[in-house]
């Protein structure tokens, strides 16, 4: 679990003035699923989307790098961005019908990006589009359809079959399940896990389900407020040495069948963008807070794979 | 007995695709069944395409049914008539829609979304603006006052779906039918939702009919759950019951997939047949128990008495295996 793909290192984002990610550190190791999980606004899609230079203005990154497979990627200039991008890592969208061009059929998507990186031979990129469908159980008849004439599990199932063309190193899901049913849901994760066993790529999962990542990924970051304010492996999140704000997401969360606890909702409202504290953002809605959380609230490591942002849990350690 | 409050009987709903020599038939909803009790939350659940909010659009008067009856307080509303301004069943029944972004008109005020219910539906007197803030106050946004002269781009996703729900209580309704009232809202502030759903329900005596696709919320704010499948229901009875111990492949099925555990699932992902709809069980195509008679003949409800919120009925010839 060494070969760590991915590298952020202190990110700082801001869309014009407005600050919205205040510094945020993350590692990704080859053949691990990494959750990221976090509410409506609290830079989840900014994080990653910042990291790989995927957004343009009005955001602007404001401080840190990420290295991606040895490379720095604020290094790199807009050509090296374009080959870097799908051949090292490429992107799984939540919406396969939006990132889909609906005049094109899926053959012809699949035909564009191997020509775009330089597969020149027609017969090696026919050979090619049918062996993505088949690794995602889709005949190759998928291959002269258009997107809307795909059911919504088809179509995020050509959106990872287009994503692994290239073979990345990382491989981006933004929330590709969130639209789907229960039972698509289980076969496109089920799809992921087989995949990445086979192929070894690293990936993050970008969700704000944080019960589906507490089986899927391996570990967890969870974002509050443009603040990674805790990143665990899967099994140690919502324990006694959590994150005050994890424990009240999965507290927040209805009861699982056969769970005897009732459902107790965080009280208050996120902080909107722009609004900033030295301290803990949560400190307002956290039922522990002190006057000791108006300092600013450093990562601070529990064990060598738990990191906790908050001063009661992470304080005192030897 | 007392009527129930809302108590849908065979309702059928069908679309005609395409025209031509062989139009297709899209069937919806078949022959649907189910009450709804004062003070009672019954969740409609199941996938895309399963029906669940055809039935709720109905029930609110916005879909025409092709038959099939839907009597508020034993009285039937003219659900296969033509649609047209019926006040006087929309005064009675209230949607809460799945996007409070959207089911909120962004160039007007509170104030404005709350005033006109209230005016339409005869409610509007001099007090209109102490009746809108206590509105709002009775959907947990205090003081209400505060919030009339803001638009919706000033609130959250929480404060949005809470005005949503205040202007549903507007017309003084017995019925509120929430189409996935929190699937668009954070997971720390749906709990918050389904909890005021119920509180309005005990203090004022309401009947919920919840559409959702989330199991773990319908067992635990509803008291009965119908699970439905291609337009029919599979299961229907007490959420507790059915989602502990689910009877029907189906139900099986939803809850294998919700509880997030790495066991290998009994079906796996396929589209409900609802265009040219074939005889037998719907899902029989899906499940691992079909036999021949499960895809050709009528398939039996197995009915069992519970103690308490109504009998528990399976559609399934192999029931519980």
């Amino acid at each position: 679990m060494n070969d760590v793909v991915l590298h952020i290192q202190d990110l700082q984002v801001a869309y014009g003035s407005t600050a919205v990610l205040h510094g945020a550190s993350l590692r990704v190791s080859a053949g691990e699923v990494l959750g990221l999980v976090g509410e409506s606004g609290s830079g989840k899609s900014t994080l990653v989307q910042g990291a790989l230079r995927m957004l343009g203005r009005p955001a602007v990154i404001t401080g840190g790098d990420v290295i991606l497979d040895g490379q720095s990627l604020f290094d790199l200039d807009a050509a090296g961005l374009r080959r870097m991008w799908w051949n090292t890592v490429s992107l799984v969208p939540q919406n396969a019908l939006n990132a889909l061009n609906p005049m094109l059929t899926i053959g012809a998507h699949v035909d564009d990006t191997l020509l775009a990186h330089g597969i020149t031979d027609a017969a090696d990129r026919r050979r090619r589009a049918i062996d993505a469908m088949a690794l995602v159980d889709l005949l190759p008849d998928t291959l002269t359809a258009h997107p809307h004439m795909l059911s919504g599990g088809m179509r995020q199932r050509v959106a990872i079959a287009l994503a692994l063309l290239l073979e990345p190193r990382l491989v981006v899901f933004d929330e590709p399940t969130t639209a789907l049913d229960v039972v698509v849901e289980r076969d496109i994760l089920d799809r992921i896990r087989a995949l990445q066993a086979e192929r070894g790529f690293a990936a993050v999962f970008i969700t704000h389900d944080i019960s589906l990542l507490l089986t899927f990924a391996d570990r967890i970051a969870v974002l509050y407020a443009g603040r990674v304010v805790e990143v665990a492996p899967a099994r140690a999140l919502g324990g006694p040495s959590s994150h005050p704000y994890t424990v009240g997401l999965l507290g927040a969360l209805p009861p699982k069948l056969g769970e005897d606890r009732t459902a107790v909702p965080i009280a208050g409202v996120a902080p909107r963008a722009g609004q900033t504290t030295p301290g803990c953002a949560f400190a307002p809605r956290c039922t522990h807070a002190s006057p000791k959380c108006e300092e600013p609230q450093a990562l601070r490591a529990l064990t060598d794979h738990h990191h906790v942002a908050c001063h009661r849990v992470a304080g005192e350690r030897p | 007995m007392t009527a129930p409050l809302l108590r849908v009987t065979d309702l059928t709903v069908q679309f005609t695709r395409g025209g031509g020599f062989r139009p297709r038939i899209l069937r919806a909803a078949h022959r649907v069944s189910f009450d709804l009790h004062r003070g009672e939350v019954v969740a409609l659940v199941g996938e895309s395409g399963s029906g669940k909010s055809t039935i709720g659009r109905v029930v609110a008067r916005l879909l025409q049914a092709r038959s099939g009856t839907v009597a508020l307080d034993g009285r039937e509303l003219p659900v296969t008539r033509h649609l047209r301004a019926d006040k006087a069943t929309r005064s009675r029944v209230q949607m809460i829609f799945q996007d409070p972004y959207a089911s909120l008109n962004p160039v007007h005020t509170i104030y404005h979304h709350l005033a006109r219910p209230l005016t339409l539906h005869g409610h509007g007197g001099t007090h209109l603006r102490s009746t809108a803030a206590a509105l709002l106050e009775s959907a947990g946004l205090a003081p209400g006052d505060a919030f009339l002269d803001r638009k919706p781009h000033a609130l959250s996703g929480g404060q949005r779906q809470r005005v949503a729900i205040a202007r549903a209580l507007a017309p003084r309704p017995d019925v509120l039918v929430a189409d996935e009232p929190t699937a668009s809202l954070d997971v720390s502030v749906r709990m918050e939702v389904l909890l005021l759903l119920r509180r309005l329900l005990e203090a004022r005596g309401l009947g919920v009919l919840l559409i959702t696709h989330d199991l773990a919320a319908a067992r635990w704010i509803a008291d009965r759950i119908v699970v439905l499948y291609a337009g029919q229901v599979m299961e229907q009875g007490p959420a507790e019951s059915v989602l502990s111990s689910p009877q029907h492949p189906y139900t099986q099925l939803l809850v294998a997939a919700a509880a997030h555990t790495s066991a290998p699932l009994p079906a796996g992902p396929g589209a409900p047949p609802v265009i040219d709809p074939p005889p037998g069980c719907p899902f029989a195509e899906r499940c691992r128990n079909a036999t021949t008679a499960c895809r050709t003949g009528t398939i039996p409800d197995h009915i069992r008495p519970t103690t308490h919120a109504g009998p528990w009925v399976t559609r399934c010839l192999h029931p519980g295996s």
